[in-house]
């Protein structure tokens, strides 16, 4: 980037270049997609549970729990589609907060 | 006030094949040229003809492969001027405006940011920013707590003039710094752009591909063609008496102001040569209507014209006895250009 040779040219050491250009417009980003690979991530292993390549029965997972809750889903449905919605609710909330991080860290917004 | 001498830099390029011979884009080869104090030197050329790398190469941006420069007789590196000196002497602005400004930095500290690196308290710092968005034209209440966002592009312009006056520099390297500016933008920062330079005393290197822009600012124009400096002299014998002939062609595709100029034909045809293998010889010959067996044999040296002892063009037909069948006579007292600029 430009601005990064102009302080180059004004002078500046790495260190300081680094400190005052470089870490101030890399971390927004950085954490933006860090929050944003939490929700996949909880998509993925609830995913691979379900179909029984994730946790093993005795874990606490919601992915398994949707599979062993399939079964009584005429007894008693609202138990058997919690699971899900905790999935959805959790994976929501870590992409809000990608949002927030991302208008907050952002001087255009 | 700065002299360069034999400026070079080859840009190593991927290998065609595995195990290839190498291959180097020749981006600045053998430029020389000064710059006196108070002076505007203005680069014209083509896009790639290493007008911004010789900027770079200036600033060492970039290392130059070879080459010597000189800031006030003291030669730069080794037991001379070092660096970090020569930066604070010397400072850039960039084309883009916007790029060249920290976009997470309210104006008045990216101008700051300079003088803080060179042991500035943080106050001090920033009352300099302030003044000097004053001295660009710009509200320091106003603009000077704005994000680079928040300004228009003349604005942008005005505060990068401001952060590469910060450092009190000497000379100022200004690459394209207009181009991207609307014209009336364009013309209102020239003439800060001037003022500057007499309240200041500045000297300007004027980079642009501009003719008229240059025309207007510089007092010295030097023409680049591939990496190689085909013409340098005063500004009004380049532009009226034009001793090479791409000079000649640059200058004929220019826009006439005056509607009954039609040009019919373009002065000049295709783009250059790539600068990796570039012809032998005179790198123009591929394109230039009068090119002879002996522009491919051997390069034309810049040679002094008789206009002024500050002209100079490297060209074959210029240079007596080159063998070149327009060549000049030796000892002619008034050599007509190769081709009328009517």
């Amino acid at each position: 980037m430009d601005f990064v040779e102009a302080a180059r040219a004004s002078g500046a050491s790495t260190y300081a270049i680094i400190r005052v250009h470089i870490l101030g417009n890399v971390l927004g980003p950085i954490l933006v997609y860090a929050t944003v690979l939490v929700s996949v991530s909880i998509l993925i292993a609830a995913g691979l549970s379900f179909i029984g390549l994730g946790a093993s029965p005795p874990a606490a997972e919601w992915g398994l729990m949707l599979n062993t809750l399939r079964e009584s889903i005429f007894l008693a449905p609202l138990n058997s589609v919690l699971p899900g919605f905790m999935i959805f609710v959790t994976s929501m909330c870590f992409n809000l907060i990608s949002d927030g991080l991302r208008s907050a860290m952002d001087v255009r917004f | 006030m700065l002299t360069v001498t034999n400026l070079r830099k080859y840009f190593p390029v991927r290998a065609q094949a595995l195990g290839g011979p190498k291959v180097v884009v020749q981006a600045v080869d053998g430029v020389s040229f000064s710059i006196a104090q108070g002076d505007t030197l203005g680069i014209v050329g083509e896009s790639g003809c290493g007008k911004s790398t010789t900027a770079r190469l200036l600033m060492q941006l970039i290392e130059p492969d070879a080459g010597e420069i000189r800031f006030d007789g003291r030669k730069l590196g080794g037991s001379g001027m070092s660096i970090r000196e020569l930066r604070r002497n010397m400072q850039m602005v960039f084309q883009d405006s916007y790029a060249s400004l920290n976009p997470r930095l309210a104006v008045q500290d990216s101008i700051a940011f300079g003088p803080r690196t060179h042991g500035m308290s943080a106050q001090a710092a920033r009352a300099k920013a302030r003044e000097l968005l004053g001295l660009v034209n710009l509200d320091p209440d106003q603009f000077g707590p704005r994000y680079p966002h928040e300004l228009s592009g003349g604005q942008r312009q005005r505060v990068n003039f401001a952060r590469a006056l910060a450092l009190e520099p000497r000379l100022v390297i200004l690459d394209e710094a207009v181009s991207a500016l609307d014209k009336s933008i364009e013309a209102q920062v020239l003439n800060l752009l001037m003022d500057l330079k007499a309240n200041l005393g500045l000297t300007y290197l004027f980079i642009s591909h501009d003719l008229s822009v240059v025309q207007y600012v510089s007092d010295h124009v030097l023409v680049m063609y591939l990496g190689k400096v085909v013409e340098v002299g005063p500004v009004d014998d380049v532009y009226h008496r034009a001793r090479h002939p791409y000079t000649v062609a640059l200058l004929n595709s220019r826009p006439s102001m005056d509607p009954d100029v039609h040009v019919e034909q373009p002065p000049l045809a295709g783009d250059p040569p790539s600068p990796i293998g570039p012809p032998s010889g005179c790198r123009f010959r591929t394109r230039c209507a009068f090119a002879e067996e002996v522009c491919a044999r051997a390069e034309p040296a810049l040679t002094v014209q008789d206009t002024s002892p500050a002209h100079a063009a490297a060209c074959h037909m210029v240079i007596p006895g080159s063998g070149h069948s327009r060549a000049v006579q030796q000892g002619a007292s008034h050599v007509p250009p190769p081709a009328s600029l009517a």
